[in-house]
């Protein structure tokens, strides 16, 4: 079934197609919503309300973009909502540039996915959703600030304390990984 | 500052997928079937309150009688008024301040003098009252006034205000002119007789004013301002012809 089939037999409120729909978006959707609100049953209880708003309201799509395009920005909007709601967007509002504390550029291990999955989860909520939104999916300043009503002077710091955050993050994860290289070859 | 976490985290995660867990599904699926049968019910909810608010709207509500609002006329008018409803054998010489464009009455020149002449009720201007006297039968007959009269009221007109005077029962009086009408006493009591329900041993206030009322007339009397002036004068002359030797006074 195409992409057009499928938003037609959604729109006749077919169940198979909207069941397809779901299993073909959903798990990077549930990855997405997990990567903003941390909890994973938090998350899925955004998913529940993305996919089913997404299903009501199917026949606003206009084939402007991509229909994942479409679905994760309806995702991204109610992972925001849910975080508002928890009142777990705390931001600074701190403008003042952020510390030029940066490691140098270096050419890592590759890193296993996951680790770095787990590295965003461990940022603090405003680190984590503006990096989110402008590194991960796309967002420019002017719209995460419109998002989270906040300034675009308070996006940009939030964006550069993230990215200091993870940076210290993925040294740390060096150090360990150079450690344990060392370990096995002493042995 | 470097890019590099940037691409690094959005390159390894943009892609990254993690399996949604097998409930929310059927909470998906819940929630849609959910919200079909949420619109059905408003949709019912609201046309039971559209019903119930037409029917409010357009129920038709009571109307007030007109009996009812005689009565409420009334009440609202002059508190000078105070009849007594008319009984078949009381004599009631009741006299009621009424608004001259009610009635003016103007006594009958052609009432036979031999004939008894019962009256009741009163009809009265506010310069002239009247006096009545027994009615022997319920039946009581109003008249209009016969010659020129500056206001000529219906008997519905002086319903609120005026009480009724009344003809003789064997009148033979010329009514060619006017109207007689033909009331019970209930009728005249309802229709003319302002409706006033004393409250327990309230009869001596009543009386009181009634009293007020008769000393007024009583007075009208013994001046010859009323009727019954003539009516005294003409019995004076009577006995005056039949019976010259009697001296009577004459205000008597």
């Amino acid at each position: 079934m195409n992409e057009q089939e499928l938003i037609k037999g959604c729109i006749r409120l077919e169940r198979s197609a909207q069941k397809s729909l779901y299993d073909t978006f959903s798990p990077k959707m549930y990855a997405l919503c997990c990567r903003y609100v941390k909890d994973p049953m938090d998350a899925e209880d955004v998913l529940v309300t993305a996919f089913t708003k997404i299903l009501k309201r199917i026949e606003q799509y206009r084939c402007e973009g991509s229909l994942e395009g479409w679905i994760k920005r309806a995702v991204i909007n109610e992972c925001l909502t849910f975080l508002r709601k928890k009142k777990n967007m705390f931001m600074t509002t701190d403008i003042q540039e952020a510390d030029r504390e940066m490691y140098t550029q270096k050419n890592y291990d590759p890193l296993l996915v996951k680790e770095l999955f787990n590295m965003i989860e461990e940022l603090p909520p405003g680190y984590r959703i503006v990096f989110n939104m402008y590194a991960i999916d796309g967002y420019a300043h002017k719209e995460i600030a419109e998002q989270l009503n906040i300034s675009e002077n308070t996006s940009k710091s939030q964006l550069s304390r993230a990215r200091v955050y993870l940076q210290k993050l993925l040294a740390q994860r060096e150090l360990s990984t150079q450690r344990i290289q060392h370990d096995t070859t002493t042995r | 500052m470097t890019p590099q976490p940037d691409k690094l985290f959005r390159e390894a995660l943009e892609d990254f997928n993690r399996p949604a867990p097998a409930s929310a599904w059927n909470r998906i699926e819940t929630g849609l079937d959910r919200k079909k049968s949420n619109g059905l019910w408003w949709k019912i909810a609201a046309g039971i309150l559209l019903l119930i608010a037409a029917s409010f709207i357009f129920w038709p509500h009571d109307t007030i009688l007109p009996a009812v609002a005689l009565n409420h006329q009334d009440e609202n008018k002059s508190t000078e008024n105070t009849k007594l409803p008319i009984t078949s054998s009381a004599e009631v010489p009741v006299v009621s301040a009424v608004p001259a464009k009610h009635v003016e009455f103007i006594p009958n020149k052609k009432i036979k003098r031999n004939s008894p002449v019962t009256i009741t009720g009163i009809e009265v201007e506010e310069n002239n009252h009247q006096v009545v006297s027994n009615e022997k039968e319920n039946e009581v007959s109003v008249p209009t006034s016969v010659e020129p009269v500056e206001n000529i009221v219906e008997p519905d007109e002086i319903v609120a205000d005026a009480s009724v005077s009344v003809l003789a029962d064997d009148d033979e009086t010329d009514v060619t002119q006017g109207r007689n009408m033909k009331y019970t006493s209930q009728e005249v009591n309802t229709r003319f007789m302002k409706k006033v329900i004393p409250a327990e041993a309230t009869h001596e206030k009543k009386s009181a004013s009634g009293v007020k009322k008769v000393i007024d007339v009583a007075f009208g009397f013994k001046n010859n301002d009323s009727l019954l002036g003539d009516l005294r004068q003409l019995k004076n002359e009577y006995l005056t012809i039949n019976f010259p030797d009697k001296k009577r006074d004459p205000t008597k």
